[in-house]
This record gives C-alpha cells, structure tokens and sequence, in this order.
C-alpha cells in the first residue's frame, strides 16, 4: 500500500503544520515561564498592574524569600483581592522545610508562613478556623488567635484552644477564654469554675499559732497531715 | 489596661491587644512572646468568672484560695463562729451561681454539682485539745478537715 502524505507524517511522528504551530507557541510560553522572576528587593514595577502580578508570582514562588516579600508587598499594597492566595499559601508543603530563613533560629518555611500570616493580619482577613487549626507549634499561637478572633464561626477552634492548653493558664488560654466568654457555649462557665476551683480555710487557732497561710494549691490534693478529730456526739 | 499603639482584638476583663513592628526593610519576621506573671493566673481567672457574673472583680465574693481565722475559745463560741462564717460561704457561693443561672451560662443540672470547698483545719497547740465539732450542713459548700 502506497504510503500517503499524511499516514506518512503519522507513521514517521512529524509534525504537521498545525502541530508545529502549537509546538511553537508552547515553546515560547516554556520560554516566558523559564524567564527569572525578578528580585522584589530591588526591582520596583512602574505599572501597578505589574506590580500585582508579580506579588501575586512571587506569593506563589517555592523560595521563601520571594513568598514573604510577597506576603508582606500584598499587605503593604493593602491588595484584599489577593487574600484567598495568602489563605492558599498558608500551605507551604512545596517549600523545603530545611529551606534557610533570613534570621537565625527561624527555617524558610516558618519565615515565610510568619510573613503570610502578618499579611493576613493587616488585611483584616478572616481565614477559616480549620485552617488556622492546621497551623501546628507554638510559634504562631498568637496570629492563630488575632485571626480566629475575627472569625464568626470560632467556637470549636477556640474550646480546642482551651483543651489543648492541658490545664496550664498561658495568654493563648486567657485571650481564648475571654473570646469565648462573650458568647459562652454550654459547659464553658461550668469549665471556668471548675479550673478556678474557688476554696476557703478556716485556721482553727488558740493565740498560739503562728500564722502562716500560704497557698492549699486547689486545696483537694495537698497533704496537711493526718485528718484532725471530728466529734461525732 | 490598654496597650499604646495596640490593636484591640479580644475585649473582656483582661482584653488581648497585639502589636506589630517592622524591622529595617526586610518583610517581617514575627515572634509571640506570652508569658502571665508567677501568681497573676487566678486572680485573671477570678476577674473572668467575674464578667460572667456581670460583677467587677472587686465584687466578685469568691476568691481562689481565702483564708479565715477562727480562735478557739469554748465549743459554743466557736459552733457560732463558724455557722457564721460557712453560712457567709453559703450565700456568697449562691449569689454567683444564681447570676450564671439566670444568664444562662449554667445548666441547673451542672450547677446541682457544684460545690464550694471549704477545709477545717485545727491548728490549736493547748494540749490537751477538745476535738471540734461537726460543721452545719449548708446548700454549696463540701467541708472538709
């Protein structure tokens, strides 16, 4: 059988017109991609559209550095249209968690997901509380709360704030409390009362005691010696 | 107690304010520091429990760990000492649990568990010393020695 033109070009995987042209095209958009992202710390964009898109390219980077200047461009530029990018960053799974930050002691990646989160701090944001929930460690206790704060729906997130704290008083737990104690749920007051575990003591004394009343520490589980008499008459 | 230069972002009693501070020209990197003062814990505690009840924490009657004294000088004396003092206890205890109830901050049932603890302890040195009475029974309070 005659081998025509186009079976040929199929046969013998040449291109045809049409698909040279794609190729083409798509080499040119691999070629615009591949092309560095400038550097935020000294290019300044003279066109506000450029601006934008590039905050919104560098948020999107797997550098840390280029996603905190983002973060950081996108609040000072106060851009709210680009809050569900920051809420999107807040993930950073893409970013080398051994990735070096730009202070000591702080990786890439906790630098980066600070500077997301300061950003969406100044933009008035408000980020749903499973996703602050996410944010593991203490490092980013207080951002989680100034966020859930503005958060309608903050109940749950703020009592598992509370459960977490395993019976320690910290600012986290107090501000937590006292966000909940402006609409308390059912069992909070109940919870609250029975942490604070109000007690009293009454010293039975004859003038010859020397008073020395410090603290019971809850008053249930100290050891004061043996139980004193009681009259059963 | 505000914070100059705060934001305020949890109003209470003891209100949260954050600040934000920037460093040189590099995009900012955050740290919380959050620390209460050794022995401040109860009194905030005290002073939350307080705005539920819709008091001040000066108006607040309960307090974390208050101390009463009562010496010792007859069995009847003292049996009229004490129902005063337990009988004190009694009413300051229902007064807050009657301003959560009628808030609606507290079920009947969990506040049918609640009870304030109160300790004897007889810290008499008179040898040989009269063992001390049964307490009354009161409504709120779980005595204990």
């Amino acid at each position: 059988m005659p081998i025509t033109g186009r079976s040929f070009r199929r046969a013998a995987k040449i291109p045809s017109v049409w698909q040279s042209c794609g190729l083409i095209l798509w080499s040119a958009v691999l070629g615009l991609t591949q092309q560095p992202v400038p550097d935020p710390a000294s290019y300044k964009p003279s066109v506000d559209e450029e601006t934008a898109r590039l905050e919104k390219q560098w948020l999107q980077a797997n550098d840390p550095r280029l996603v905190s200047w983002g973060a950081y461009l996108v609040a000072k530029d106060s851009r709210r249209e680009l809050i569900p990018d920051l809420i999107e960053q807040m993930d950073l799974s893409r970013i080398d968690p051994a990735a070096t930050g730009p202070h000591r002691g702080l990786t890439g990646r906790t630098a980066a997901l600070a500077a997301v989160l300061d950003a969406l701090i100044r933009l008035e944001a408000q980020v749903p509380p499973d996703r602050l929930m996410k944010l593991h460690g203490p490092d980013f206790a207080a951002q989680r709360l100034i966020l859930l704060a503005r958060s309608p729906a903050n109940t749950s997130a703020l009592k598992e704030i509370l459960e977490s704290s395993e019976g320690v008083i910290t600012v986290t737990w107090m501000v937590a409390a006292d966000l909940l104690a402006a609409h308390p749920p059912p069992g909070f007051t109940n919870s609250i009362v029975e942490r604070f575990l109000p007690n009293a003591t009454i010293h039975v004394t004859d003038g010859k005691t020397t008073e020395n009343w410090g603290p019971r520490g809850g008053g249930c589980s100290c050891d004061f010696g043996p139980p004193s008499p009681v009259d059963q008459s | 107690m505000s914070l100059e230069g705060g934001t305020l972002f949890a109003p209470g009693v003891h209100a949260g304010y954050y600040l934000t501070t920037e460093e040189g020209h590099s995009p900012p990197a955050l740290a919380s520091s959050a620390c209460i003062a050794p022995g401040r814990e109860e009194e905030m505690l005290q002073g939350l429990l307080a705005s539920l009840a819709q008091m001040t924490p000066n108006e607040f009657p309960l307090h974390h760990d208050a101390n009463v004294e009562i010496r010792y000088q007859s069995p009847a004396s003292y049996g009229q000492q004490l129902r005063t003092i337990l009988n004190g206890l009694d009413s300051d205890f229902e007064r807050v649990v009657s301003a959560y109830l009628r808030r609606g901050f507290l079920a009947p049932a969990e506040a049918e568990r609640l009870k304030l603890p109160v300790w004897i302890v007889d810290e008499r040195q008179g040898q040989p010393a009269r063992p001390l009475p049964r307490p009354p029974v009161f409504r709120w309070l779980k005595v204990g020695y």
